[in-house]
């Protein structure tokens, strides 16, 4: 208990160099907190995004046709009016809305240049009981039926259409004959989601099977369900009496749906790891600094401490603590900043153009502000670890001044 | 039967290829309760053979004997120290108090690491020698807020506070002044004449050896003098 004291007290000896140490431990610890929170942001904000715009709570499609979906393809097709659709209507209480889509590929073309993008037909009363895509028109109005379509706002931007023009969409049917549509444009979106502003035509699904010649043929149905929590243990239901029924469709929940944002959001908690390790570098480098400092500038001290009759490991034992009471202090700073940041995220937000110069959000379905998100493990975690490596990274240092010849440690020698 | 006995000690360091020998085989023996003064010059030996003595340096060759008994080349580094933690007072020319701690909590040090007597004991052991030393009052100021004498004290009151058998004290006075130096020889002493403890401290100053209850002149690593009682020369 003495030495704990005389360790403790030693912190103060040199208040400027202790403050120096923690404010660096403290630094890293605000940075880690900091990214932390932006990646529980990010991560909430872009799922949210994802299945409040795209995917729904659940999707069920033929097998083969999840295989190959980043292509659109019109092979492996559900028929619509689906009889077993509406035996899942009935049996499960959980579904508040369905809808079908057909997706194909197309190229959209305003006269003088075209561009590929994907098109998808849709139901559009059904789909603003599953979608917010009509909160964010930014001209226009929702589609509705007929010879329409809507498209994002950078892809107006690019083609140079205004609502009421006409668009042109260029595709193969699946027989490999190439049909056009030409469809007034009665509405421009402007999402979170930049593919979306980017690539996606919608027009009413009637249009898209008829031009693709796929009467009553969708590529999927899409599920919001009561609560989306539901979703994995629904999908594993459904999958059972798919199996059981001997059907080659599948259904998926929102988590294997989001898949590519769950990728781009564990590429994120790499960035993390990263953080990790230049806390642990910044706090070992500082740490061993100032007890190598503090060992020679208390040489004599130790050399009398060693003929009072103490033992190199209570000297070390005095360094350690003496080292794991920086990282409290370092690792308290870097907390109680670290919550103050992550509260300014979570409230104030941060818009991407700030963090990354521009208007990319690197494949992620988010635009304008990401806000931050409270992780209380990570403080917990952080805590701990910069004191355990402050701790852990006076060891040696602390082991070179312990065993010091006593002799000339007290002479100086 | 002595305190402590010196058969042959020789210690010779190593600079580079070249051998240095700082003592040439000394054979004394410390009878307990002595105040035992080593007289000599600067690179004499007397450091060398007081670090030998207080276990804080191995000697190149000869035995050590504590109490007629404990072989003190035998030990190992974790005994010596638990030898010197009980056994050893040391008192350092620059005195070596920790700055963070008060002169009690200086003084408490030698005996909290020992963590035989209570709380209440302790203090009133660690009062009762800072009295001693003169410092009644000054127990809660910090080295920095003390006199060079004042220090000295302190030093002396950490040496003592644990009833050592042995305290070993290099060039007390060193880095006081003579009046400084007269006052803290005066509580070394009387310490001894008070506690019994027995004291073996160096110096080179002639001023201090009037002090001197057996003298042991030193030159070139070997005793020339060795004298005590009736036969010293110096007033007291």
């Amino acid at each position: 208990m003495f030495l704990t004291k005389l360790a403790i007290k030693n912190l103060a000896r040199h208040k400027k160099r202790t403050a120096i140490t923690a404010l660096v431990i403290s630094f890293g610890i605000f940075i880690f907190l900091l990214s932390d929170s932006l990646m529980i942001g990010l991560r909430d904000i872009s799922l949210d995004n994802n299945i409040e715009l795209e995917t729904a709570h659940l999707q069920i499609m033929e097998e083969d046709y999840w295989d190959e979906k980043e292509e659109a393809p019109l092979d492996y097709l559900l028929n619509e009016n689906n009889e077993v659709i509406n035996q899942i209507d009935n049996k499960y209480s959980n579904i508040a809305q369905h809808t079908a889509r057909l997706n194909f590929s197309a190229t959209i073309n305003n006269g003088q240049e075209e561009y590929p993008i994907q098109v998808i037909g849709i139901q559009p009363k059904k789909e603003i009981d599953i979608f917010e895509l009509e909160e964010y028109i930014l001209k226009g109005e929702m589609l509705s039926s007929g010879q329409k379509a809507m498209i994002g706002k950078s892809l107006a931007n690019m083609m140079g259409f205004e609502v009421g023009d006409y668009v042109t969409l260029l595709f193969k049917t699946e027989e490999g004959t190439f049909n056009t549509i030409d469809a007034e444009l009665q509405g421009v979106l402007d999402t979170p989601n930049p593919m979306i502003n980017e690539m996606y035509v919608y027009i009413p699904l009637p249009l898209a099977q008829d031009s693709l010649n796929l009467e009553n043929k969708v590529s999927k149905y899409l599920f919001r369900l009561k609560n989306r929590d539901q979703s994995v243990e629904m999908a594993a239901n459904l999958n059972e009496d798919f199996r059981q029924a001997g059907l080659s469709i599948k259904a998926y929940n929102w988590e294997q749906l989001s898949k590519e944002v769950l990728a781009m959001v564990r590429q994120g908690n790499i960035e993390n790891l990263v953080m990790l390790a230049i806390i642990i570098l910044l706090a070992t480098v500082g740490v061993i600094n100032t007890v190598i400092l503090a060992a020679l500038e208390r040489l004599e001290e130790i050399g009398m401490m060693k003929a009072l009759g103490l033992k190199a490991r209570e000297i070390i034992y005095i360094f350690v603590i003496e080292s794991a009471g920086i990282g409290v202090i370092g690792s308290t700073i870097g907390i109680i900043f670290g919550a103050i940041g992550v509260y300014l995220l979570k409230n104030i937000g941060i818009s991407i153009s700030a963090m990354t110069g521009g208007t990319t959000s690197f494949g992620m379905p988010i635009a304008g502000k990401i806000y931050g998100g409270w992780h209380p493990e990570a403080f917990l975690f952080i805590f701990i670890f910069g004191i355990i490596i402050s701790t852990l990274a006076s060891i040696l240092p602390a082991r070179w001044g312990a065993k010091k010849d006593p002799v000339k440690a007290i002479y100086h020698r | 039967m002595p305190l402590l006995k010196l058969e042959n000690v020789k210690k010779t360091y190593h600079q580079g290829k070249i051998d240095v020998p700082a003592i040439r085989g000394i054979s004394i023996e410390i009878e307990k309760g002595e105040f035992t003064t080593i007289f000599g010059p600067s690179g004499s030996g007397k450091t060398t053979l007081l670090n030998i003595i207080g276990c804080l340096d191995k000697p190149s060759a000869g035995e050590i004997h504590y109490n007629n008994t404990k072989k003190l080349s035998e030990l190992s580094k974790n005994e010596l120290s638990d030898f010197r933690r009980y056994n050893l007072g040391f008192i350092f020319q620059g005195h070596n108090l920790i700055p963070v701690l008060t002169a009690f909590e200086n003084v408490e040090f030698a005996i909290r690491i020992i963590d035989e007597m209570t709380k209440k004991e302790r203090r009133e052991k660690v009062l009762d020698i800072l009295d001693s030393v003169g410092l009644e009052g000054l127990e809660d100021r910090r080295p920095n807020e003390l006199s060079g004498g004042q220090k000295q004290r302190v030093a002396i009151a950490r040496a003592l506070v644990k009833n050592p058998k042995l305290v070993l004290a290099d060039e007390p006075t060193a880095n006081l002044d003579s009046e400084t130096s007269e006052e803290v020889l005066d509580i070394m002493l009387k310490m001894n004449q008070k506690l019994g403890t027995t004291f073996i401290f160096s110096t080179h100053d002639p001023q201090v050896m009037k002090y001197a209850r057996r003298l042991i002149e030193i030159r070139d690593g070997k005793v020339t003098t060795d004298k005590k009682g009736e036969d010293l020369d110096v007033p007291h």
